[in-house]
């Protein structure tokens, strides 16, 4: 599965203004709500969701990098989106580093396959040093978007 | 002493090997000090890091092989297949995870 199959270009937040664990999913949720991919009146069901599913164990794997996410009915398609954070922000993470990178991820209940595989090219990709290192730099939507495709197209060594 | 050992298990989550599995997987395997890998097909995870695991895309009914090397191998394959036989059942949350 390709990252730009399901990550929404119009969501991207390249500078995230957010301390928290709380505010950077709100602000990751709202913006996916702005670009109309998940409708407004279920975004406060998708961020109670997700906040629920952190309190399972956080879902920062380490290495700054946090990927939070839930299944929902609001989508019935795969959908996500990456916001990044130079200032870091705390996510509890496993190794008790602050969170530069985080991806946003949305299921539809019924597809757990399609779940698994949005993680798997998520995690496949953020193994890449290259591409954390880049995305890290990354200072607009743009760029992101450009970081994305060349991951799809293996271009990042 | 240094050992080997190997056991192949089935994944059986509805919702396959999602991220709270593999969290419990790494933190069983990071209390040994022997290398754990967890294979299925041709991929190949370091089971005690999670963006290795979650590469595995294990759905519900994927057959894997826990391979284990060094110190205390067969304890830790045995401890990981323990979460697998009881379904990890006291952490599997349901659904929406």
């Amino acid at each position: 599965m390709l990252l730009t199959d399901f990550v929404v270009s119009d969501a991207i937040l390249p500078d995230l203004d957010a301390d928290t664990k709380d505010a950077a999913i709100r602000g990751m949720v709202e913006s996916l709500s702005g670009a109309g991919r998940i409708p407004a009146a279920d975004s406060e069901g998708i961020i109670t969701s997700i906040l629920k599913r952190e309190e399972l164990g956080s879902t920062g794997i380490g290495n700054g990098v946090a990927v939070p996410h839930t299944k929902h009915p609001a989508v019935d398609q795969l959908t996500a989106t990456v916001a990044l954070s130079n200032r870091g922000v705390d996510f509890a993470s496993l190794d008790g580093e602050a969170v530069h990178i985080l991806f946003l991820l949305i299921s539809p209940p019924d597809l757990p396959g399609d779940h698994l595989r949005g993680l798997e090219s998520i995690s496949r990709h953020l193994r890449n040093p290259n591409f954390c290192n880049f995305l890290r730099q990354a200072q607009s939507c743009e760029e992101v978007v450009e970081l994305l495709q060349e991951a799809d197209n293996n271009q990042l060594g | 002493m240094n050992q080997t050992a190997q056991q192949t298990v089935r994944v059986d989550l509805e919702q396959g090997l999602h991220m709270v599995p593999c969290s419990l997987i790494a933190r069983t395997a990071e209390r040994f000090p022997c290398e754990i890998h967890i294979q299925k097909e041709d991929r190949s995870a370091d089971a005690k890091t999670m963006l290795d695991l979650l590469t595995l895309s294990a759905e519900n009914g994927s057959m894997l092989v826990l391979q284990a090397s060094g110190e205390e191998a067969r304890a830790a394959v045995d401890a990981l297949a323990r979460l697998f036989e009881s379904n990890f059942s006291d952490t599997d949350p349901g659904s929406n995870c």
